[in-house]
C-alpha cells in the first residue's frame, strides 16, 4: 500500500508543457487523413451517379438531366465511400469540418457546358453511362418491395 | 424488521454515462433488492438491416455504441464473411487486431478515468483521459475519424497503414505503456483506493458461471474465458495469449484485471506491428449473402458479443441480432447490489462497466 502515489506524476506535470492546445490563440491543425467534408471538382465530374448509389445515407443526389450534383451536409456521415468509388477522382475528402448549417444544408453544383472538344468527351461519357445503366437495372431488380 | 423504502436511481445520475434506471428497495442504509429498468435509448438499429444493403449496414453497426464502435463493425464483418465464405487478406486481419486492441486501450482508459472520478480521485481521472487522447489521435491519423472509424468493412479494411507509420504507432504505444504504469500503480496500490475497493461488490466464481457473466467482470471472479484465446482472425497469429484473471471477485479485482488487460493490449499491438505481412487489404465480396444463418463472436472491451445474421439471397439481410456483454452482466450487477450499502451502489454499478447503448441498440 502506498499513499500519494501520483505525487511524482503531478510534480512532472507541474513543470511540463500543457496537454491541451491553446485554441483559439493557436489555430487547430487537423491530421491529413481527417474526414471533414466531401467536396467536388464539378468540372471533372462525369455525372455517372456511382456516388449517388453508393452513399449509405442517401446524402448525394445526381440529376443527369440538370447536370447537377448535390450533397446534404447534415445527412453525410463522411464514410469516404463516394470518394473511394469515384472513377474520375473528382470527389475529395477535405480535412476541415463543415461550418454549422443555418437553414438549408443542401449544396448543389451544376456542371458547366464543355467548351472544347465536346465530341470526344461525350463519347467517353456515353460508354460509361451505358455500362452504369445496365448495372442500375440489375440492382433495381434486387430491390425489395 | 425495519421499514422498507424504494429509492429511484437513474436514469440521470452523475455516475452513469448512459441511462439505466434502478429501483433500490432499501432497509435503512442497506439495499435489499435492486430492480433494473432498461429501454431509454432503444433506437431499433437491428430492424434497419432490412432496409440497408449488407455492405452499408456496417456503418449502422458502428453507430451502435461510441466506445465499442470498431468492435461492432469488426464482429459484423467477421460474421458476414463467415456466412459468405470470404477469405480476408492477412494484412487486413492484422490491421483489424491493431485497431481493435487500440479501441480496447481507449475503452479501458476511459473506464479507469470514470472509476477514479466515481471514488473522488479527480487527478487520476484527468491523467487517464489524457493518455486516452493519444489513442484517439492514432485513430484520427490512420482512419480519419476519432470515434466512428469506418475502417472495417466486409472483406477487409478500408484504409492501409504504411509500415513507417506502424513503427511510429509502436513507439507511441510503448511510451503509452510506460506512462500508464504510474497510473496503474496508483489504481492498484494506493491506500485510499484500496480502502474503497477491496472486499466490496463481491461475486463468486459459482455465481459468475451461473449467471453467464462475461468479460473482465467474469475474469475478475476467476472465470478463465476470453474469445481472443480461440485465435479467430488475426488473434491466431499471436505467439501466446492468456486471459487476465483474478480470483478475488471484488471491485478491486475488476480494476486490477482491466489494468492488466490494458498492458496486455499494448503488447499485442507491438507484436502485431512486428509481424505484419505485406499484401492486399481488401477482398471484394461477390454476390449476396446466401439463404443461411451465421454466428460470430468477438471479445469486446466489456466482454463477449454474439452476432447472429440470417441471409435470404438478396443484398438485404433477413435478420440481425446482437447479444451484448452488458445484457449478461446486468444480472450480475443486480446480484452485487443486493445487500450492499447505499454509498457503494454507484461504484458497484460502475465496476461492471455497463454499456447501455450496446444493450438497447
Amino acid at each position: 500500500m502506498s499513499s500519494f502515489s501520483l505525487f511524482g506524476t503531478s510534480l512532472k506535470n507541474l513543470f511540463s508543457k500543457p496537454a491541451t492546445k491553446m485554441y483559439p490563440a493557436k489555430p487547430f491543425e487537423p491530421f491529413e487523413a481527417t474526414r471533414g467534408h466531401v467536396s467536388i471538382d464539378i468540372e471533372k465530374c462525369i455525372l455517372c451517379g456511382l456516388c449517388h448509389r453508393s452513399c449509405p445515407v442517401g446524402a448525394i443526389t445526381v440529376v443527369r438531366e440538370d447536370k447537377s450534383w448535390s450533397i446534404d451536409a447534415l445527412r453525410c456521415i463522411t464514410c469516404n465511400d463516394c470518394v473511394s468509388r469515384c472513377p474520375v477522382s473528382c470527389l475529395t475528402m477535405e480535412v476541415q469540418y463543415m461550418p454549422i448549417a443555418i437553414g438549408e444544408s443542401i449544396s448543389t453544383f451544376v456542371k458547366p457546358e464543355p467548351k472544347e472538344e465536346p465530341e470526344v468527351e461525350a463519347e467517353a461519357g456515353s460508354e460509361e453511362e451505358a455500362e452504369l445503366e445496365a448495372e442500375t437495372e440489375v440492382e433495381a431488380e434486387a430491390e425489395p418491395e | 424488521m425495519s421499514e422498507r423504502t424504494v429509492i429511484p436511481f437513474g436514469p440521470q445520475h452523475p455516475v452513469l454515462p448512459e441511462p439505466i434506471h434502478l429501483d433500490l428497495v432499501m432497509e435503512d442504509e442497506r439495499v435489499v433488492q435492486a430492480i433494473p429498468q432498461l429501454g431509454f435509448i432503444h433506437r431499433g438499429l437491428e430492424r434497419l438491416v432490412k432496409t440497408r444493403d449488407y455492405m452499408h449496414f456496417v456503418y449502422v453497426t458502428e453507430r451502435i455504441c461510441g466506445i465499442c464502435s470498431f468492435g461492432h463493425s469488426y464482429g459484423y464483418s467477421q460474421t458476414i464473411e463467415r456466412l459468405m465464405g470470404i477469405e480476408v487478406p492477412m494484412r487486413a486481419e492484422y490491421l483489424r487486431v491493431i485497431w481493435f486492441e487500440l479501441s480496447r486501450i481507449h475503452s479501458h482508459l476511459l473506464w479507469m478515468g470514470l472509476a477514479a472520478d466515481s471514488f473522488g480521485y479527480e487527478n487520476l481521472f484527468y491523467q487517464c483521459w489524457r493518455l486516452r487522447e493519444r489513442v484517439l489521435d492514432i485513430f484520427e491519423k490512420t482512419t480519419g475519424g476519432r470515434v466512428i472509424l469506418s475502417a472495417c468493412n466486409v472483406g477487409g479494411v478500408n484504409y492501409d497503414i504504411d509500415n513507417s507509420e506502424l513503427a511510429g504507432i509502436s513507439q507511441i504505444i510503448q511510451k503509452l505503456k510506460r506512462d500508464a504504469k504510474p497510473l496503474i500503480k496508483a489504481l492498484v496500490k494506493d491506500r485510499s483506493i484500496k480502502d474503497r475497493l477491496v472486499g466490496s461488490g463481491y461475486l463468486s466464481q459459482e455465481d459468475a458461471v451461473k449467471l453467464s457473466i462475461v468479460g473482465p467482470f467474469a475474469r475478475a471472479s476467476g472465470v478463465e474465458e476470453d474469445i481472443r484465446m480461440f485465435g479467430v482472425g488475426g488473434y491466431g497469429e499471436l505467439a501466446e495469449f492468456k486471459p487476465q484473471t483474478s480470483t478475488q471477485g471484488d471491485n478491486y479485482a475488476r480494476v486490477a484485471v482491466r489494468c492488466n488487460e490494458l498492458l496486455q493490449s499494448c503488447d499485442i499491438i507491438c507484436e502485431m506491428i512486428d509481424k505484419i505481412p505485406d499484401g492486399p487489404i481488401c477482398e471484394k465480396p461477390k454476390g449476396n449473402p446466401p439463404e443461411a444463418q451465421g454466428i460470430g463472436r468477438v471479445e469486446q472491451p466489456r466482454g463477449e458479443v454474439v452476432y447472429y445474421v440470417k441471409g435470404n439471397g438478396t443484398r438485404f439481410l433477413e435478420r440481425f441480432r446482437i447479444r451484448t456483454p452488458t445484457s449478461q452482466n446486468v444480472a450480475g450487477m443486480v446480484q452485487l447490489l443486493q445487500g450492499c450499502e447505499l454509498s457503494e451502489v454507484p461504484l458497484n454499478i460502475l465496476t461492471i462497466d455497463p454499456c447501455i447503448s450496446c444493450t438497447e441498440r
